[in-house]
């Protein structure tokens, strides 16, 4: 004999998932976050008295209660920012791309960087350390930088170094709006990803970007590694989160 | 009269609708696993300024936020202020809370904590720089300035 079995009814299934579908699509948030990445520096007691506002070494951007900027003593719109710090972070040449070019007056000075070079410094700084004039812990972050710049020359052949003391520092007003401030925080972040992109597609086909994406996709790809330091070599992050400026200065 | 009774019933093939539950079973599962279930509650009103420098951080759970807005209850007044979690606070209490927020992560990953602040772009600095101030104290060093999407500019 033939048993029935009863069918069940399925209709109500559909609904079911979907009541579920809708309560974990309001209840959930999709990937991670994005924005403008900075380290901020370790927590001094005392604020650094020096004044950079002279020094040709650093790029001020000062901005006021009211969103004005003033970059190096000079009136800029934000528009305008990103043209007056590649022209900061290029300084004299890069050496990779374009020929060293004398000094130019209010920006840092490039210094050619090759194996002879290297190899003085190395001496040098063992001299000092012998006499005593520097520390083992200055010695060695000397020496690892000597060996970032060695390997930033085999990769481009040559290139043309910042200062150490090159920076651009960031003070606003705390009257200053937030808006104001992520204009300008993203105008420096694309002045030097651009000049790193386009040193990268010169010399690797490959514009920066790509290259640190494809890195971290394999990082056990050691050519892609050499490539990325090398870069970061010429065009190094030079942006501080210096502090904000007492209330009431201008 | 008769040819318009007779006329032939047509059989119109009824759609399966026995899939369907699998289909919605199956973007269920996706949405199950591609996110995360929202944790907090925004007191305070954030709409994000818009960069194009964006960095995007995939490991969600090392994130944690700070909101800084006008809150969204306008009993609470009309002065941005911070939220920590669940509940507003002052710059003061960011020190704890980092230090709380460290502890829950494993050992291997507590120095790959992000603070991601979320602040109104309407905001002034003045709040965000003391935020910044502590952040430092606490030695929380690793910040992301949460923003929205938009255009590069400039000569590319």
């Amino acid at each position: 004999m033939k048993r029935t079995v009863p069918q069940i009814a399925a209709s109500s299934m559909a609904d079911i998932a979907f009541l579920l579908l809708i309560f974990w699509l309001l209840s959930s948030t999709l990937n991670g976050d994005q924005g403008i990445k900075r380290f901020l520096p370790p927590f001094s007691d005392s604020p650094s008295q020096a004044d950079p506002t002279n020094d040709r070494n650093a790029l001020v951007v000062l901005s006021n209660a009211f969103d004005q900027l003033l970059v190096d003593g000079e009136e800029l719109d934000v528009s305008e920012l990103r043209t007056r710090c590649v022209e900061f972070i290029v300084a004299n040449g890069d050496g990779v791309t374009s020929p060293v070019l004398a000094p130019i007056e209010g920006v840092p000075v490039r210094e050619m960087v090759n194996h002879q070079v290297i190899g003085e410094k190395r001496t040098n700084y063992q001299l000092r350390l012998n006499q005593g004039d520097i520390s083992q812990a200055t010695f060695n972050g000397a020496m690892e930088k000597l060996d970032r710049w060695e390997a930033a020359v085999e990769e481009l052949g040559r290139f043309s170094a910042l200062p150490g003391s090159a920076v651009i520092s960031v003070d606003c007003d705390r009257a200053t709006s937030y808006d104001l401030y992520i204009a300008i925080q993203n105008e420096l972040e694309a002045a030097i990803r651009e000049q790193r992109d386009r040193i990268a597609s010169e010399r690797f086909e490959m514009t920066y970007t790509e290259i640190e994406a494809e890195w971290k996709r394999q990082p056990e790809n050691e050519a892609l590694g050499r490539q990325v330091i090398a870069i970061r070599e010429v065009y190094p992050y030079i942006i501080s989160e210096a502090q904000t400026m007492a209330e009431g200065t201008p | 009269m008769a040819q318009f009774g007779k006329k032939k019933k047509r059989v119109v093939g009824e759609v399966s609708t026995a899939s369907l539950p699998d289909i919605v079973f199956m973007l269920l599962f996706f949405f199950m696993v591609a996110t995360v279930l929202r944790t907090e509650e925004e007191k305070v009103r954030v709409i994000r300024p818009d960069a194009s420098e964006l960095y995007r951080i995939e490991k969600k759970h090392l994130i944690r936020y700070v909101n800084i807005g006008v809150p969204q209850d306008t009993r609470y007044g009309t002065d941005p202020v911070m939220q920590l979690n669940d509940a507003f606070a002052s710059p003061a209490e960011i020190y704890e809370w980092v230090e709380k927020e460290r502890t829950k992560l494993n050992e291997a990953e507590q120095s790959k904590m992000w603070v991601s602040l979320k602040v109104d772009k309407e905001t002034k600095m003045g709040i965000v720089t003391d935020v910044k101030q502590e952040l430092r104290k606490a030695s929380a060093l690793k910040v992301l300035y949460s923003a929205g999407r938009r255009d590069r500019t400039g000569n590319e």
